[in-house]
């Protein structure tokens, strides 16, 4: 599986999307303080959860949008030119294929989200430290409180990322990838006046449980299916 | 002379249409078989 | 083709591959073959090279010599550092058949191989093919509409119509079926045939009717058999040389003349 998993690798240059990650991880760290800094919006980061919140809720809706783009280059552009019939020639677990390409997906976005809630946080405790947009004290509390919070809306999220295949797959559509993710990202990534409908447990859940669905019908009858000229 | 390959009453539907009836080939060890389909195609490759 | 791959699954029947049934999940018996089923597709951003390394990767094939001489028989060689995306038809094609050949399959599936190459690169696959079978030992399945091309490769042929298979015959069989032959009229059969055997020592023939005499053995040219009959005083009243085309045979199976192989 290893292997299968550095041949997709090296079939699409990863290196190109791992460089446009870090890029929007300064962005959203760009986005953050321009937030703390501008006494026009200061007031919407009034606390440490606000805070912490906003950044993992950019994060997620990044990367979730980013899972879609990934899902296109590795699964559905294979579909779309046929080279998934070369693949299919060889003399490899079907399942193992697919699986191992929907590994790559999963794993980035959940690496993505992680690091960018890890790095934007810890880079905005030092900005505070010299500018004191919050004054409040940071206790243990919080963050273990968040830590907690920014592992299991990653590992939803990164479930979640996996819709878009489904639609995608229909008509072998990177465009219907990419629209379905947005659809997904104004679901759980919305906050108006400090209510995103993410707080309501309920939810993520239920995408997530549905992402890992659609992951699990892409290879259910995978050995059975014809591929189709 | 053993066979490579063999086909047995091998069948194919295409959406209603059988677009392979019970061939039956044999492909032998080492040598070259070449498949001539004399049907004419609905629609033409290349 | 495409069910021999397990790209398509049969609706009935079944299919047997190494002495063993193929089922949904051979796959070891894929490593076994190499393909090329309608155009051969590849990772256009890759360069030829990469593609047939990682052809090689998923085959579970590690020599690295293979992928050099699979370059040299379908002389490739010196482009394989270029995207694919840049590669004519005719070089996909040669390409395809590159990595087909390239871990040294025991079966060769080919889906009209001599698509879209030009006279000379079509002469040079069929020697590649010719070489792969006689010397490599390698079994090749192609699948073709094009007469000639069946003509220089094939060993056994087997005629679909309508996707059912009419008839399953060796070249040499259709060939000797469809012999080319000299005819020609004459009032005296017996001594023509009398004439043919000691003067030119020609036994191969058949007498049809009291007429007409048919000479299956062309190694003495026509006008040597006309020359040598006039001379011996048989009565040459007319004389052709009689070539059947595979075209007629196969066309004419198409007309229900099947005749049993």
């Amino acid at each position: 599986m290893l292997k299968l998993i550095q041949l997709e690798l090296r079939k699409y240059r990863i290196t190109g999307y791992a460089i446009g990650a870090f890029i929007a991880m300064a962005c959203i760290f760009g986005l953050i303080c321009g937030i703390s800094f501008d006494p026009s919006s200061a007031e919407d980061l009034p606390d440490y959860e606000t805070l912490f919140s906003t950044i993992d809720l950019l994060a997620r809706g990044t990367f979730i949008v980013f899972a879609a783009v990934l899902l296109s280059r590795f699964i559905i552009e294979e579909y779309r030119t046929k080279s998934i019939t070369v693949l299919f020639t060889y003399p490899i677990n079907r399942k193992k294929l697919m699986i191992a390409k929907l590994f790559i997906v999963f794993s980035f976005t959940f690496i993505s989200i992680v690091l960018t809630d890890l790095v934007v946080s810890i880079l905005m405790l030092v900005v505070n430290l010299n500018h004191e947009f919050i004054s409040a004290a940071l206790t243990k509390d919080v963050v273990v409180r968040q830590a907690l919070s920014f592992l299991m809306n990653a590992v939803a999220a990164s479930f979640m990322s996996l819709i878009p295949l489904y639609f995608g797959m229909r008509k072998y559509s990177t465009a219907a990838t990419v629209v379905a993710s947005i659809l997904i990202i104004f679901i759980v990534c919305s906050n108006t006046n400090g209510f995103s409908l993410n707080s309501i447990v309920a939810i993520p859940i239920t995408l997530s449980w549905i992402g890992a669905i659609v992951a699990y019908l892409s290879f259910r009858n995978i050995e059975r299916k014809d591929v189709n000229p | 002379m053993t066979y490579v390959l063999q086909t047995h009453r091998l069948s194919k539907t295409f959406k209603g249409k059988e677009s392979v009836s019970e061939v039956s080939m044999r492909v032998k060890k080492g040598k070259s078989t070449v498949s001539l389909d004399l049907t004419e195609r609905a629609r033409p490759r290349l | 083709m495409k069910m021999l791959t397990n790209l398509i699954k049969p609706t009935s029947g079944e299919i047997e591959l190494f002495g063993e049934k193929l089922t949904p999940t051979s796959y070891s018996m894929l490593g076994r073959m190499g393909s090329i089923i309608e155009y051969p597709i590849f990772y256009d951003k890759l360069t030829a090279r990469a593609n047939l390394e990682l052809h090689c990767e998923y085959m579970g094939y590690y020599n690295k010599k293979a992928i050099d001489e699979a370059l040299d028989l379908v002389q490739l060689r010196g482009i394989d550092g270029k995207p694919v995306k840049d590669f004519s038809l005719g070089m996909k094609q040669r390409l395809g058949i590159a990595r087909a050949i390239a871990t040294k399959p025991e079966l060769l599936i080919l889906d009209e191989p001599i698509n879209g190459l030009d006279p000379v690169g079509i002469r040079e696959i069929r020697q590649l093919l010719r070489i792969l079978s006689q010397e490599y030992g390698i079994s090749i399945l192609i699948s073709s509409h094009l007469l000639a091309e069946i003509e220089q490769l094939a060993d056994t042929i087997g005629v679909i119509n309508h996707g059912r298979l009419i008839q399953e015959v060796s070249l040499e069989q259709v060939r000797v079926t469809n012999a080319e032959y000299i005819e020609f009229h004459t009032n005296d059969c017996v001594k023509a045939a009398y004439v043919l055997s000691h003067h030119l020592n020609i036994s191969n023939i058949r007498v049809i009717g009291n007429r007409t005499i048919r000479i299956y053995d062309l190694s003495t040219p026509l006008p040597q058999v006309n020359k040598v009959l006039i001379l011996n005083d048989v009565a040459v009243e007319s004389i052709h040389q009689k070539n059947s085309s595979l075209e007629e045979y196969f066309l004419g199976l198409l007309n229900g003349g099947g005749q049993s192989a």
